[in-house]
């Protein structure tokens, strides 16, 4: 029946040369790893038109291979949504990956591109473990009910590969909703493919305009009906043999309840700052940056760079002065970013394979909800511990327009980033642990303060959480690497721009000499209002080139341990970094730059003299 | 596969049936859903096998935040927020 759709006017697209197989399958199920084993090794990975989301191309034999952002649905939800939407309506054939273990959500996404009227194969990935848990799927039965060939895979092993390289040429198109025939068939010949013609019935929005027609209103109808399709397919092909709680249930339910999930979640954020803050930002980082740039690749560019300019010169300060691009530049970029950026997204990499997150994310959520957030948000967050960059970036996963404002605030102003802390929990081990234990008191004051009052004046309505839980599992080392390696690609190509033409505005600022001008100025800020030598202004200017810099500048001052208390504080609340406001400003635009840079200098040092005053150093 | 597939309770019987929003249902408890007035979370719940008529567990309620839902082996966490304007049924 639906053979005859599949060739229907334009039932695959036209193209010139090969044909576009396309990967789909819903978050988590291992689809990279089919990718990996069906190209090989990575040919392009780039961005999406538009968006950041990332785009992986490869070959297989004569086809071109696209791999998709996982998603629940096609739709326009989301980013993620549109970028697949797109690419599956523009492919000739489909892989659909699905995780045994979770069927009865995978198969939704699967009816839904059987619906489309895609020529298509199912992967069954991970039927061992599913095996292992209870789960006996019947492959034939679900190959006559889907009406597409379906191939057990186990990716991580590489099993099935070969069995699936050799059925793409056997994909076909499925058995669709026979209900959507009339509807379909009618819309097709006004918008061109079934495919199409379902997404406009389903009420998409971009692709009706595309076409110039109006969006339907029976996606609830189309929804409903497909979800009892796979109920019923499930119901027919899954064999279950019931177990007892098992360890991951209990461990599970110890990860979102407050007793057991708050410790774990500090137990975590410590060893994270263990490795980060201490190992990578201060041991690789002090190997790579001290002794590597500065001891033998400045000095050299400086020597090459002053042959040929005048050292003092405009353009020797620019190229290699102390912000120099050739010297500041790659030194900050390659022996302190890129090792940091990697560590985290090591971690976050392997985190993200455990399943631990959107747990994390159901214990944070009440707590969150009360700043305007929902649980979701606890993960650009912890990112921003690591580098305010990141997390900003990550904050596009949030539902709304409100909830992205509130978090990136937040972050900018009160979340120090893993550099920042490192040397931050160095000078303040020199204070007593009254000083030190203030200083966290405060700042989490000050990001609860600031959370709640972002949600009381901002109008709108904020999105609540509905997360998808997945098993827990132990994460695979190949995958932490590869996917963080293209993570970390990705960030770097991000960040470098916006870092060169920092590094080049803060030189020209030294060359018109705005850096002493601003430390005479500044004067009876740093030592009437803050009680802190007049050097500290430039420790606040470097602090915008480079948060620990600025947190560093005060390592030679001999401060007090209640100066360094009211030091510390102003820092982290002073302006986010070069690179971050580049990036804030991308995201946000100019009136949220604007408005944060002059909310983090007024809140920096109005709570920096107030607490000057109340340790009585001003 | 059982759950999903479990029939619904005889429409005749509506003693039996309690009405009520998904925040007020205990740890442990299974439940029918009725209704979800949220758009966007009633298309998603769709995709998670959480539609208007399935039956679900409660398999963890977390104080003042979200409540766990089960079905088959997908879990699902829904916000406090949300839950109370998700109605439901119990079943036991």
């Amino acid at each position: 029946m639906s053979e005859a759709h599949c060739h229907s006017p334009a039932g695959t697209q036209a193209r010139t040369g090969a044909e576009t197989v396309v990967l789909v399958g819903n978050p988590n199920v291992g689809k990279s790893v089919v990718f990996n084993a069906l190209t090989g090794t990575y040919v392009d990975v780039s961005n999406f038109p538009g968006t950041t989301v990332e785009l992986t191309r490869g070959r297989l034999g004569d086809h071109d291979v696209i791999d998709t952002p996982g998603v629940y649905g096609v739709s326009s939800f989301n980013d993620e949504e549109t970028v697949a939407r797109d690419i599956i309506l523009s492919g000739d054939v489909v892989i659909n990956v699905v995780d045994a273990v979770h069927l009865e959500r995978d198969l939704f996404l699967t009816l839904q591109l059987v619906d489309m009227g895609k020529r298509m194969i199912v992967a069954l990935n991970m039927a061992d473990e599913a095996r292992k848990r209870g789960v006996a799927i019947d492959r034939d039965l679900l190959e006559d009910l889907l009406g597409v060939p379906v191939i057990e895979t186990v990716a991580v092993e590489g099993k099935g590969f070969d069995e699936l390289i050799a059925s793409v040429s056997r994909a076909r198109c499925g058995h669709a909703d026979p209900e959507l025939d009339v509807d379909i068939v009618e819309m097709a010949s006004r918008v061109g493919t079934r495919a199409e013609a379902l997404m406009v019935l389903e009420g998409d929005e971009y692709v009706s305009e595309r076409h110039g027609v109006p969006a339907g209103d029976m996606r609830d109808d189309v929804y409903l009906r497909r979800r009892h399709r796979v109920n019923d397919v499930c119901g027919h092909v899954i064999t279950e043999t019931v177990q007892g709680a098992s360890l991951s249930a209990k461990l599970s339910h110890a990860m979102m309840h407050p007793l057991t999930g708050i410790p774990m979640l500090f137990l975590l954020l410590y060893a994270m700052w263990v490795v980060i803050g201490q190992w990578v930002a201060g041991d690789v980082v002090g190997f790579l940056e001290g002794t590597i740039m500065n001891g033998y690749y400045e000095p050299f560019v400086r020597q090459v760079v002053g042959r040929v300019f005048a050292p003092g010169s405009p353009l020797f300060v620019i190229l290699a002065g102390e912000f120099g691009v050739l010297t500041m530049t790659p030194t900050y970029l390659l022996a302190v970013i890129l090792p940091l950026v990697t560590a985290f997204y090591l971690l976050l990499s392997a985190l993200e394979d455990t399943g631990y997150l959107p747990r994390i994310a159901a214990l944070t959520d009440r707590s969150l909800m009360s700043m305007g957030l929902n649980g979701r948000a606890i993960i650009p967050l912890i990112l921003g511990l690591g580098c305010v960059t990141m997390g900003t970036l990550t904050t596009r996963i949030l539902g709304s327009k409100r909830e992205r404002f509130i978090a990136t605030a937040l972050m900018a102003i009160a979340v120090p980033c893993s550099a920042q802390i490192a040397v931050i929990a160095a000078l303040m081990a020199k204070t007593g642990a009254i000083y030190a234990g203030a200083y966290l008191v405060i700042l989490f004051a000050i990001f609860v303060a600031l959370g709640t009052a972002l949600h009381r004046i901002m109008p709108g309505q904020s999105t609540d959480l509905l997360i998808d839980l997945p098993s827990l599992r132990l994460p695979r080392l190949d995958n932490v690497v590869r996917k963080s390696g293209v993570k970390v690609w990705g960030f770097m190509k991000e960040v470098t721009i916006f870092f060169l033409a920092g590094a080049a505005f803060i030189s020209v600022l030294e060359i018109l000499g705005v850096l002493t001008w601003i430390i005479r100025v500044a004067a009876p800020v740093t030592i009437g209002w803050l009680g802190l030598p007049p050097q500290a202004a430039a420790a606040f200017v470097m602090g915008f080139v480079r948060r620990d810099f600025g947190a560093a500048g005060f390592f030679t001052m001999n401060l007090s341990s209640a100066q360094l208390l009211v030091a510390m504080v102003t820092i982290t609340l002073f302006v986010p970094c070069i690179a971050s406001t580049m990036v804030v400003l991308k995201e946000r635009g100019w009136p949220f730059t604007i408005g944060l840079f002059a909310s983090s200098i007024g809140l920096a040092f109005l709570l920096g003299g107030i607490i000057a005053r109340v340790v009585g150093v001003a | 596969m059982p759950e999903a597939s479990a029939p619904l309770l005889n429409p005749e019987a509506p003693l039996l049936c309690e009405l009520c929003s998904l925040d007020c249902i205990r740890k442990g408890e299974r439940i029918e859903i009725v209704s979800v007035d949220d758009q966007h979370a009633r298309v998603q719940a769709l995709r998670f096998g959480m539609a208007e008529g399935a039956c679900v567990k409660c398999v963890t309620k977390i104080p003042a935040g979200p409540l766990v839902l089960k079905s088959g082996r997908q879990e699902i966490a829904v916000g406090r927020a949300l839950a109370k304007r998700i109605s439901v049924r119990r079943l036991s």
